[in-house]
């Protein structure tokens, strides 16, 4: 989800600024980007601006896909940067979001995405075969965007809604949670088997 | 070449993803009309946002009246209310606001051609990207 402009009060806008920094800053420390790898980031950033637009109506509102936990397995640390060109992408182009609240949305996005990568290198202590492989996928997958889901709440918590949001907000993200699982399972185990290093620690 | 399965499997969703963007743009939510005694809210795929908050100011941020959408997204309120800014929001952190001195307008470029252009914009950095590092590596 995009928090739009006016729904954050300013002094989480402003942590959420300083976090983002915090957050380049350390992810930029583990991997640097250079000119081979952004053509990979570029095509993994069209898949999260397209992700967004695509919504399923639950209850009286609407979610979407955002894909973050699979550009955290593609892309490790670099997915911040990634997560950082989508968001802005979509709101120069669609209005999603707000200027004001372009920090609060990419730690949301691009805390999803590293958990994402962290939950997936998990696997790297075990004896894997592609179902193994596919199960921690979609633990990525779906993990991602449970902890998209809790910054976001944590961040309207500190806004005045009250702690409900995190159930609710969680409730209609359900389908999404599922979805996003198994899309992130086939596409990884499907480019896991090729073993050309599609996969960010495989690399 | 390493990038080129990737390649197909991204160009694959984006195209299958161009199939059903036309009538599912996300999740914005609108103030979609407004008239002398109603609001109209909804979200930009279409959809009305149904029991969002409503609430009324007049010029000095006074608050005229708060109330909520019924399930076609619609709010009536007293003509000679005559509020100056109307801000829906609801539970799930969505928010529209628009003010009587800044008219609702239609947006120039329909959503697939924005769509598009975005998607244009980060495939010719991949591909410029990769131009000048396959120019530095000769």
């Amino acid at each position: 989800m995009h928090l739009p402009d006016g729904v954050v009060r300013e002094g989480v806008l402003l942590a959420s600024y300083g976090g983002s920094a915090l957050l380049y800053y350390l992810s930029s420390r583990q991997k640097k980007a250079d000119f081979k790898l952004v053509p990979k980031m570029s095509l993994v950033t069209a898949v999260l601006f397209v992700a967004s637009l695509i919504h399923i109506p639950v209850g009286m509102t609407t979610v979407h896909f955002s894909f973050v936990g699979l550009a955290g397995i593609l892309l490790g640390p670099l997915s911040f940067l990634s997560v950082l060109v989508a968001l802005f992408l979509q709101l120069i182009l669609f209005n999603h979001g707000g200027y004001s609240t372009l920090g609060v949305n990419t730690l949301n996005f691009a805390m999803g995405a590293l958990s994402g990568y962290y939950i997936f290198r998990l696997r790297k202590n075990l004896e894997m075969n592609n179902f193994l492989e596919g199960v921690f996928a979609f633990l990525a997958g779906a993990g991602s965007m449970l902890v998209k889901v809790a910054v976001a709440s944590v961040g309207l918590y500190l806004s005045d809604y009250p702690a409900s949001v995190a159930i609710s907000l969680t409730t209609v993200h359900l389908p999404i949670f599922l979805g996003e699982g198994v899309v992130t399972a086939l596409l990884v185990v499907a480019l896991s088997k090729k073993n050309r290093g599609y996969i960010y620690d495989e690399e | 070449m390493k990038s080129k399965k990737l390649l197909l499997i991204i160009c694959f969703s984006l195209m299958f993803s161009f199939i059903i963007i036309e009538d599912a743009l996300a999740h914005r939510m609108l103030i979609e009309e407004v008239g002398e005694d109603y609001v109209v809210v909804g979200f930009d795929d279409g959809t009305k946002a149904m029991e969002v908050d409503v609430v009324l100011y007049d010029q000095d941020e006074e608050v005229l009246l708060e109330g909520k959408t019924d399930l076609e997204g619609g709010f009536e309120f007293d003509p000679e209310l005559q509020p100056y800014k109307i801000v829906s929001s609801d539970t799930y952190g969505h928010r529209a606001e628009w003010t009587s001195d800044e008219p609702i307008t239609e947006e120039r470029f329909p959503r697939w051609a924005r769509a598009l252009l975005g998607i244009g914009i980060l495939l010719f950095i991949g591909v410029s990207a990769n131009f000048i590092s396959k120019k530095k590596d000769n």
